[in-house]
């Protein structure tokens, strides 16, 4: 039995295409019969704002899904004033405008969905991504609170560790799937399509009640509990 | 490929079936051809419930009439038995049998309370869900499909009763429970509610009550059994396999904790 996620015809502007993550989401929305605009985040906000709007006509749909890998074994020395900057700015500046700038118009259609894919709320090791990731769940809690009312839905999707990524080639399968104390319970590495699929969900309107929550899609690999 | 559910022949157990958010749950998963097993202490709201669903298309589920699972002791045993007996395996749980408080006492709980109060409130929001659960996760293991999905609560309370101790031993267990499944094809999760309307609500909430809550609530709006329904389905099927461990609030931004 097909299920109907009532998504057809909406218009999503998805940021963070060229990467697998991205990509799954574009596929994904785009085969419950969304029009999707995919752009890969390097441009500015109002470049990318100007294309979804001429390709879409109304933006419903918002994933901002163009953050970067982070990279292990920093210290605060090795990250100059510039590189904290460009990380804030790709992590969460360019989220929160993209947001700013289509919000009025899902206000005024009285129906939106913005989903972000954000990094983990346990940091391993230092880096700047994680400060921006941190900024923009307290945005996005925040911004809830004032666009809540209008038919509008706000969520953070927190993917564990996914193929295909540049953030997996950093670790090594086996150990962290191991058997005698592994870092990914699951026992494998995730799929682009796991995250793809909890997108699709929280942007049906059967997920009209779900605003404001970072949702971990990690094979049980964070630890909080709540 | 859109996306599909893929629950259909798949075997559900639903406590606190009767009304409200157990009963939503049973109707959407009936929908998806989910064949279930729905309990409560009143027969009739469940066999009702159960010519709900035949209406709609469904089978019929098996109606379990529960013990006191407040009540110290095996009651929750004793509806595992009954579930296995009439569908013969349990693919999926859904914990939604409990309440925030003592029905026997006011809000906030006194501080004179005595302990079976307390015990018997932990008894039934946490402790019949701990011996369910673990009484059916075996058999889940061996054929490598499970989904424990547990009603709970927000953890944020403004005062002292009797639901919130429970609720977050239930979010604790079930966290180490969930990583040690994981492997298996369990997944381990937890929903909770925002202001949802149900028999409770309207029985705990005066109309000014409820309008005053709403300006917690980021919509504006109370929710329907509905909505907690449609992530319960959701995080069933096999679509949600890589989400295990997470407490997945469904509330229009009620809760006050940004992480």
């Amino acid at each position: 039995m097909v299920k109907d996620w009532q998504l057809k015809g909406r218009g999503a502007l998805v940021t963070g295409t060229e990467g697998v993550i991205g990509q799954a989401i574009a596929e994904a929305l785009a085969a419950e019969g969304v029009n999707v605009c995919s752009v890969n985040g390097k441009e500015g906000a109002e470049a990318i704002v100007e294309q979804g709007t001429r390709a879409l006509g109304r933006v419903d749909i918002l994933v901002n899904a163009a953050s970067e890998v982070r990279r292990p074994d920093n210290t605060p020395a090795d990250i100059d004033a510039a590189s904290w900057q460009a990380a804030m700015d790709r992590d969460f500046e360019l989220p929160r405008r993209l947001t700013h700038a289509l919000v009025p118009g899902m206000i005024e259609a009285g129906w939106g969905r913005i989903v972000n894919i954000i990094g983990p709320s346990e940091p391993l090791f230092f880096s700047a991504e994680y400060a921006a990731s941190g900024a923009l769940q307290g945005w996005a809690k925040s911004l809830d609170r004032e666009i809540g009312a209008n038919g509008i839905t706000i969520n953070c999707i927190q993917p564990g560790i996914i193929k295909g990524t540049a953030a997996a080639a950093h670790y090594d399968e086996a150990a962290l799937t191991g058997m005698e104390d592994p870092v990914i319970p699951f026992g494998e590495m995730g799929d682009a399509a796991d995250i793809a699929h909890a997108v699709v969900f929280l942007c049906s309107p059967l997920s009209r009640y779900i605003s404001a929550i970072v949702l971990p899609v990690d094979g049980g690999l964070s630890r909080h509990q709540h | 490929m859109a996306m599909d559910l893929k629950l259909e022949g798949r075997t559900a157990l639903v406590t606190g079936a009767s009304r409200g958010i157990g009963r939503g749950c049973a109707l959407a998963l009936a929908a998806e051809g989910v064949k279930i097993a729905v309990g409560a202490r009143r027969r009739e709201l469940l066999e009702e419930l159960a010519d709900e669903i035949v209406a709609a298309g469904g089978e019929r589920p098996a109606i379990i009439v529960t013990p006191d699972l407040a009540a110290p002791g095996g009651g929750a045993y004793r509806v595992k038995d009954a579930a296995l007996e009439a569908l013969g395996r349990i693919d999926i749980l859904v914990n939604s049998a409990g309440r925030s408080q003592n029905p026997d006492y006011p809000s906030p709980m006194p501080y004179d309370a005595p302990d079976a109060a307390w015990d018997q409130e932990m008894q039934l929001n946490y402790v019949t869900i701990r011996q369910l659960t673990l009484s059916l996760v075996p058999a889940m293991i061996e054929r490598k499909y499970g989904r424990i999905i547990n009603i709970s609560g927000k953890t944020e309370p403004r005062e002292l009763h009797t639901a919130s101790p429970a609720k977050a031993a239930v979010h604790g267990w079930s966290k180490g429970l969930s990583r040690q499944v994981a492997k298996h094809g369990v997944t381990v999760n937890s929903i909770p509610p925002g202001k949802i309307i149900s028999e409770q609500i309207l029985r705990n909430y005066s109309e000014q009550q409820r309008q005053e809550t709403s300006k917690w609530i980021s919509s504006g709006e109370f929710g329907d059994p509905s909505d907690i329904a449609n992530l319960v389905v959701f995080l069933a099927s096999p679509l949600a396999r890589y989400i295990t461990g997470a407490v997945i609030p469904v509330d229009a931004g009620f809760r006050r904790f940004a992480y």
